[in-house]
């Protein structure tokens, strides 16, 4: 496997035509033989969120339209069936931390959101939320992101992260973080699912999925800036949520975390989900042309096996619409 | 119920009160349109002709007040008595001190009424030397102010402590009553306000309502003066049919104390029609028409008037206040909300606070003699409370006067208001505690904060220190706001000409 995505997605007309031809027959071989050895079961062939499968997949989907992009995502993992209970209360975390507009990267995109949300409900949830500390005045950015609306639209809550709403938790096994405060929906909530987006951060180089989990403690988050590699994977090992969906159509490549210049900005029209957060984000750190082992969160939670990164060990599915 | 003139008067001032009510509690909304916003402030002719002739100048939302000027070149102080916010509240008090100032109030001398027409003067006086402190008077500034400042954390004050009741009684924090209550009902951010002195005027205010009715009205307001003088030949005015019987019960009840000879001699300059005559008469003698059609009135236009003594003690009092004015100066410079400096704050500000109140981070605080007397009550930007932020211009865009100028989004995210600089002493990163806050959330495009390492230091090698790019820095203040060393490691320093 090469981390190269350019060699993948850049088809000559004929390739493309093959592989498209390959793909339909193989899909509809592959689904009349679903429904002949399956018959009336609900199951998925490649359902990795729901199937207790150790190998770390990685499915990719390329296309420009973000909204069908992120569905097509989930659906290849099998939908959120094995993340998401009947009657689950879900907490969805984007990254709506700046007070930017969607085109400059800083945030999450809207559609991702709606998509995630959309998705959720399928699989049987009873409420979601959706909560972020933001760098910036809350309202401005909750706004200016889109994700309120979003949000909304899909019929999920979005809550204002309040300090009365956080609670102190001990990390024994930490090694940095003892202890810190986090919001209280991650507590009690069924399952925390990480939407971040990929994109330049001027103090660990770049703000992946492990970063983005960083928007739900509370008070004195800034201490950690002087360990940030340990106490972001103490945080993870923590929080660490079952289902990442990263939203990588554009990504900000200078001046992260914030942006504000659409010339750093280059559009991949990627959504990547996993199960694996580190292996999201190992995986991220090629479109910038970066290694995994130069992020150095990535590189500890890789140590502390939270996460793979090499890419030897992962399965990639992917595909473009 | 007979529908009377009062009864159309109390109507009118409480739909006027409420409209702007909702006006100023809708200012805030980052979306467009923005012409009503401002609307209420600019509807006073005073704010007008003290900014024309302070600055020159005339913002295209001030000709708004042109409607007061007409009405009252129709219908005398109409303004004072149907529409203006604060004569509304000064109506409410007059009711509720009722009890302790008895229903007629003290008698007072009359040369008092002066002291509004020499006020006006004195404003005129400053605005000619390029100040427009006197704006302060303004009714709709004042009423905007206690608004801004005293009403809307009071009643935010309230919701907080409707929340924490409702957490109390074991509401859910994430329950749809509390998510509404906190996100379309209460501030982001406390106000946090300086309000002393606006406390004071409108305690001032209130309590004149226990001495008599409409004192405000009747001896301070220069808004009210500059109506008076243009509405002196009103055609429209209180008139008397031949029933009157000069029974003199209207006399002693005028809201304004402006009626004599048993109140067959009305002084309609000074007349707010607010029908409380027509209310009380037996004989329903007194009519609200157009002058000519009864002649048993004999008005008295000049007596209250500007006579020869007041316009020289304003002037008077006005060139004498020019010194403590010009002499009463601090060698500080505090940061301006974008675009503006202390020069043309001290023209052309209204004091209306309305920037103050729509400013989303809570930023912009008032200057309280900071710089100079003449900026009183002026905006200025408190970096450590709030930093300006990067995608709002609502202060320029709100601004009644200009003295904010209108900035669209791309200009003003270019506009300098200072120059942040860093305290090294102090800094984390530079003492070797990796930080760098302030880089991250400064809003530049390019980041105007950049890193440099203490490449020859053994200790502190490989750690990254913050360090400000002057040419980028446009002083916003989010640095400043987020570091988190007290006092702030990094500081915004305003222009030297601010």
């Amino acid at each position: 496997m090469i981390w190269n995505i350019k060699e993948y997605y850049q088809l000559t007309r004929r390739e493309f035509i093959n592989s498209s031809i390959k793909a339909i027959t193989s899909l509809s071989l592959a689904g009349l033989l679903a429904s002949s050895v399956m018959g009336q079961s609900k199951g998925v062939f490649w359902s990795d969120l729901a199937s207790p499968d150790t190998n770390t997949k990685l499915y990719i989907v390329k296309g420009y339209d973000i909204y069908g992009a992120t569905r097509k995502a989930i659906e290849l993992a099998g939908g959120l069936a094995g993340v998401v209970k009947k009657g689950d209360r879900i907490l969805v975390k984007p990254n709506m931390s700046f007070n930017r507009a969607p085109e400059y990267g800083a945030n999450t995109h809207p559609d991702v959101v709606t998509a995630v949300v959309d998705m959720v409900y399928k699989a049987g949830a009873k409420q979601v939320y959706i909560v972020d500390n933001t760098v910036e005045q809350a309202r401005g950015s909750y706004d200016i992101s889109g994700i309120e609306n979003a949000g909304k639209s899909a019929g999920a809550k979005v809550i204002l992260f309040n300090q009365r709403d956080t609670r102190e938790i001990k990390i024994p096994s930490a090694q940095k973080l003892k202890s810190t405060t986090i919001h209280r929906l991650c507590l009690e909530c069924d399952a925390i699912i990480n939407v971040p987006v990929a994109k330049n951060h001027n103090l660990t180089k770049l703000s992946l999925s492990i970063k983005n989990l960083m928007g739900l403690a509370g008070e004195g988050r800034w201490r950690w800036h002087k360990n940030i590699s340990k106490c972001l994977a103490d945080f993870y090992s923590y929080v660490k949520p079952p289902v990442t969906i990263m939203d990588a159509s554009r990504i900000l490549l200078r001046n992260g975390p914030s942006g504000g210049n659409l010339n750093d900005v280059k559009w991949t029209n990627m959504i990547i989900v996993s199960k694996d957060g580190v292996a999201c984000d190992a995986y991220a750190t090629t479109l910038f042309g970066m290694a995994p082992s130069d992020i150095g969160y990535i590189k500890e939670c890789a140590n502390r096996g939270l996460g793979i990164t090499d890419p030897e060990q992962v399965k990639f599915i992917k595909e473009t619409i | 119920m007979k529908l009377n003139t009062r009864t159309i008067k109390i109507i009118s001032q409480v739909l006027f009160f409420i409209l702007f009510a909702i006006i100023i509690s809708l200012s805030y909304k980052q979306s467009p349109p923005d012409w009503y916003k401002n609307l209420p402030q600019a509807l006073s002719p005073l704010s007008l002709i003290i900014t024309l002739i302070a600055d020159k100048t005339i913002h295209p939302i001030m000709l708004s007040s042109i409607v007061v000027i007409v009405s009252t070149i129709i219908t005398g102080r109409v303004f004072c008595g149907y529409v203006c916010p604060l004569g509304a509240i000064i109506d409410t008090a007059d009711y509720i001190f009722g009890r302790i100032r008895g229903r007629v109030g003290a008698k007072l001398p009359a040369f008092l009424y002066n002291i509004k027409y020499s006020l006006l003067i004195v404003a005129i006086t400053l605005a000619i030397i390029g100040s427009t402190i006197l704006l302060i008077l303004d009714p709709l500034s004042l009423t905007s102010q206690l608004f801004t400042v005293i009403l809307f954390p009071f009643f935010n004050t309230i919701g907080m402590w409707l929340v924490k009741l409702l957490l109390f009684l074991g509401v859910s924090p994430f329950s749809d009553t509390v998510v509404f209550i906190e996100k379309e009902l209460l501030f982001e951010l406390s106000p946090v306000y300086r309000f002393t002195p606006f406390i004071l005027i409108i305690c001032f205010i209130l309590l004149l309502s226990i001495i008599t009715r409409r004192g405000w009205c009747r001896y301070i307001c220069p808004l009210g003066a500059l109506l008076s003088l243009i509405g002196t030949r009103a055609p429209f005015a209180r008139q008397l049919t031949d029933d009157c019987i000069g029974r003199g019960a209207c006399e002693r009840l005028c809201r304004m104390g402006i009626l004599a000879e048993s109140g067959m001699q009305t002084r309609k300059s000074e007349c707010i029609l607010c029908g409380e005559c027509a209310f009380i008469c037996a004989k329903e003698a007194v009519l609200y028409t157009a002058r000519g059609k009864h002649k048993t009135d004999s008005t008295n236009r000049s007596k209250f008037l500007l006579t020869r003594r007041t316009l020289f003690t304003g002037l008077g009092i006005g060139f004498l206040s020019i010194i403590p004015i010009k002499l009463i100066k601090k060698k500080d410079t505090v940061i301006r909300p974008p675009g503006t400096d202390r020069e043309r704050l001290e023209k052309l500000c209204l004091r209306c606070g309305l920037c103050i109140r729509v400013c989303p981070t809570n930023a912009l605080q008032h200057d309280i003699l900071h710089t100079s007397l003449s900026a009183l009550f002026t905006p200025q930007l408190v970096a450590r409370v709030g930093p300006c932020s990067f995608n709002c211009n609502l202060c320029g865009r709100v601004c009644p006067s200009g003295a904010i100028p209108k900035l669209t989004l791309k200009i003003k995210q270019k506009t300098r208001m200072g120059q942040a600089e860093i305290v090294r002493a102090t800094c984390l990163s530079w003492l070797g505690e990796t930080c760098m806050l302030c880089q991250e959330v400064c809003p530049t495009p390019t980041k105007a904060i950049i890193t440099r390492h203490r490449r020859n230091h053994p200790e502190f090698k490989g750690i990254p220190a913050p360090e400000v790019d002057k040419d980028l820095c446009i002083g916003c203040g989010y640095c400043e706001n987020i570091c988190p060393v007290e006092p702030p490691a990094i500081k915004v320093h305003p222009l030297e000409f601010q």
